[in-house]
C-alpha cells in the first residue's frame, strides 16, 4: 500500500516538473484554525474549458498543535475550479497525503528495572486523505501577473488512530500565483 | 470611529488572545508530557502546587472521556494553589494518541496503564503522596485498581466522586431514575420512552448510549435550571486538547467498551486507605443511592471514610455546589497526606 503510495507522489512530482504551466500556491493552514502551520503547493492544470478547470496539485506542509503534536505531511490532489468574470471563484480538491506525526511533549515510559525512561520520538506514519473546499479573488485578472486570494476549509483524517481514522479540520488562508 | 477607540479595541483583544491561551501554557507550576503504555500514548498534565509534594490524580469518566475538562468544568484549577493535579487522559480517550484496537477494552489493560502513570508520577517527582480521584467510570477504574494490596500501598487516599464501583445496580437505578420521571411527565413523547423501556429492561453495551440521552434529557446529568462552569472555547482552540479526537474516542470507547455488568461490592472491603465518597443528590445515571453503598462496603475505618452529598449537584458539581466540593476535597486531601 504504502509503496504504491510513493510510486503515486514521485510520478506527481515528475508530471509536476514537466508541465509547461503552473502555479505556484502558499497558505496558512490551521488545523482547528489556531494551531498554526503553512501548506505549499504547486498545481497543474489538467483540462480548462470556458471558466472551468480542472488541475492536480502536488503539496506539502505541517502543523504544530501546541504541547500536542507536530505534524508533517506531503501529497498529491485533483481539483475541479470555476472562475467568473468577476474575478471570484469557487475551487474543490481532494487527495491523500503520506504524514508523519511527532509529539510535542516527552514521552516517559516504566522500564522493566522500574526506572523512568525518556523515549526517543521518531514519529509515527499515517495516511492522509483530504477533501476541501474553497473561494478565491483573482487581482489583475487578463491584464499581467495574476495573484489569486484564497480561503479554504478542508476536512482531512488520519488513519490509523486507535485502527480507525481520525478526522481534522483545518482553515487555509493564502495565495496564489503563476510561475 | 476614532483612531484611538480602534486601537483600544485592538489592544483589550489581543490581551484576551493572551489571556485565553495563556492558562496553557508551560510554567514552572505546569508539565505536560506523554506516558507510553502498549500501543498508547496518553498526555499528563500536572499543574499546581508541586511543592505541596501531594498529588492528586483525575481519573476521568467515559469510558472515553477526557480530564483536561476537569480543570475548567469542575474547577479543579481553584484547588491548583494547595496540591498538584495530575490530568490524564486514558487510552483511546480525550486527546491521547497511538493504535488501541478492541483487545485493549479490558479492566486489567487499565488498570495496568493507572498503574505505569502512577509510577510515572512517583519517579519523576520522587514519590509524592498520591491521592485518586476517580469519576464515573473513573469511579469504577479508580476502585478496580485499589483491589490489590500492593497497588493500594502507592495511594494515601481514594475518592470517589459518582462513580461506578457497582454498575449493575447502578443501571438499574438510572434506569428507575428515567421511569420515573418519565411517568410524572405522562405526555406523548415520554409514553414512547416509557415504552422503549418495557422493551430494554437491561442497560446494556447495545443500548447504554440511548439510555444516556434519556438520562441527559431528565436532568440526570445536569439538573434544570443548574449551570456548570467550563471554557469551552479556551479547550478548543488553545489547549493541548484535540477536540475532534475526544469526541470520536468517546464514541469508540464508549460503543465498544462492555463494562455495564462491573460490580465489585464483594470486594471492596479489601480497600482499607481513607477514602471520601462525593455524590450529586439528582445523579440519574450512577444515582446517590451507590453512594451509601459504597460507603458502607468500603473496608476503611469508620474514622478514616467519609460521605458527602452535593445538595444541587447531578452527575458532577454545578457552580452552586463547587465551594463545598473543593471544602471537602481540600480537608480530606489535607488530613491523609
Amino acid at each position: 500500500m504504502l509503496k504504491k503510495y510513493i510510486i503515486l507522489v514521485f510520478l506527481s512530482v515528475t508530471l509536476s516538473i514537466s508541465a509547461d504551466e503552473r502555479y505556484l500556491s502558499v497558505a496558512y493552514f490551521g488545523e482547528l484554525v489556531s494551531h498554526p502551520g503553512i501548506v505549499l503547493s504547486i498545481e497543474n492544470p489538467i483540462l480548462s474549458r470556458n471558466n472551468s478547470n480542472i488541475f492536480w496539485t502536488i503539496r506539502g506542509g505541517g502543523y504544530n498543535h501546541y504541547m500536542s503534536n507536530s505534524t508533517l505531511f506531503i501529497g498529491s490532489e485533483f481539483g475541479y475550479r470555476k472562475n467568473w468574470n468577476s474575478g471570484f471563484d469557487f475551487h474543490s480538491q481532494i487527495g491523500i497525503s503520506y504524514m508523519h506525526k511527532f509529539l510535542d511533549s516527552p514521552i516517559y515510559e516504566v522500564s522493566s528495572e522500574s526506572e523512568l525512561v525518556r523515549v526517543k520520538d521518531y514519529g509515527t506514519s499515517h495516511l492522509m486523505p483530504n477533501i476541501s473546499l474553497g473561494f478565491g479573488y483573482t487581482f489583475n485578472r487578463g491584464k499581467g501577473r495574476e495573484v489569486n486570494i484564497f480561503s479554504r476549509t478542508e476536512i482531512f483524517g488520519e488513519y490509523p488512530y486507535n485502527t480507525y481514522i481520525l478526522p481534522h479540520v483545518s482553515f487555509c488562508l493564502g495565495f496564489r500565483t503563476k510561475v | 470611529m476614532h483612531t484611538k477607540n480602534k486601537q483600544r479595541i485592538l489592544f483589550t483583544l489581543v490581551i484576551v488572545l493572551i489571556y485565553s491561551c495563556n492558562i496553557w501554557v508551560n510554567s514552572e507550576d505546569s508539565d505536560f508530557f506523554y506516558v507510553r503504555n502498549d500501543s498508547a500514548d496518553m498526555p499528563v498534565w500536572v499543574n499546581g502546587n508541586k511543592e505541596s509534594e501531594t498529588f492528586v490524580l483525575v481519573i476521568h469518566g467515559g469510558p472515553g472521556g477526557n480530564s483536561l475538562s476537569f480543570h475548567d468544568y469542575y474547577m479543579f484549577n481553584m484547588m491548583e494553589d494547595d496540591f498538584a493535579f495530575v490530568y490524564w487522559d486514558q487510552r483511546a480517550a480525550g486527546s491521547s494518541m497511538g493504535n488501541s484496537t478492541m483487545e485493549h477494552f479490558s479492566i486489567e489493560q487499565y488498570i495496568e496503564d493507572t498503574d505505569k502513570v502512577i509510577d510515572v508520577i512517583n519517579l519523576k517527582y520522587n514519590n509524592p503522596k498520591i491521592f485518586l480521584c476517580g469519576s464515573s467510570w473513573g469511579g469504577t477504574l479508580g476502585t478496580a485498581y485499589l483491589l490489590d494490596s500492593e497497588r493500594q500501598n502507592k495511594v494515601s487516599g481514594w475518592i470517589e466522586m459518582n462513580g461506578g464501583h457497582d454498575l449493575q445496580t447502578g443501571m438499574e437505578l438510572s434506569r428507575q431514575f428515567v421511569i420515573d420521571y418519565a411517568e410524572n411527565r405522562n405526555n406523548k413523547d415520554w409514553n414512547e420512552v416509557l415504552d422503549w423501556y418495557e422493551k430494554n429492561r437491561k442497560i446494556t453495551l447495545n443500548n447504554i448510549a440511548k439510555h444516556a440521552s434519556y438520562v441527559e434529557e431528565a436532568y440526570g446529568y445536569v439538573p434544570k435550571n443548574e449551570t456548570m462552569s467550563g471554557d469551552t472555547f479556551r479547550m478548543m482552540f488553545f489547549s493541548p486538547n484535540n477536540i475532534l479526537a475526544m469526541l470520536t474516542n468517546t464514541a469508540y470507547s464508549g460503543l465498544n467498551f462492555d463494562i455495564w455488568d462491573v460490580n465489585f461490592i464483594d470486594q471492596m472491603d479489601q480497600i482499607t486507605i481513607p477514602s471520601l465518597v462525593i455524590w450529586g443528590e439528582y445523579d440519574g445515571i450512577l444515582p446517590v443511592e451507590l453512594a451509601q453503598q459504597a460507603y458502607d462496603v468500603l473496608g476503611t475505618p469508620e474514622d478514616d471514610k467519609y460521605i458527602n452529598i452535593l445538595p444541587n449537584s447531578g452527575h458532577g458539581p454545578v457552580d452552586r455546589d463547587l465551594d463545598l466540593f473543593h471544602e471537602s476535597i481540600i480537608e480530606f486531601v489535607n488530613k491523609y497526606r
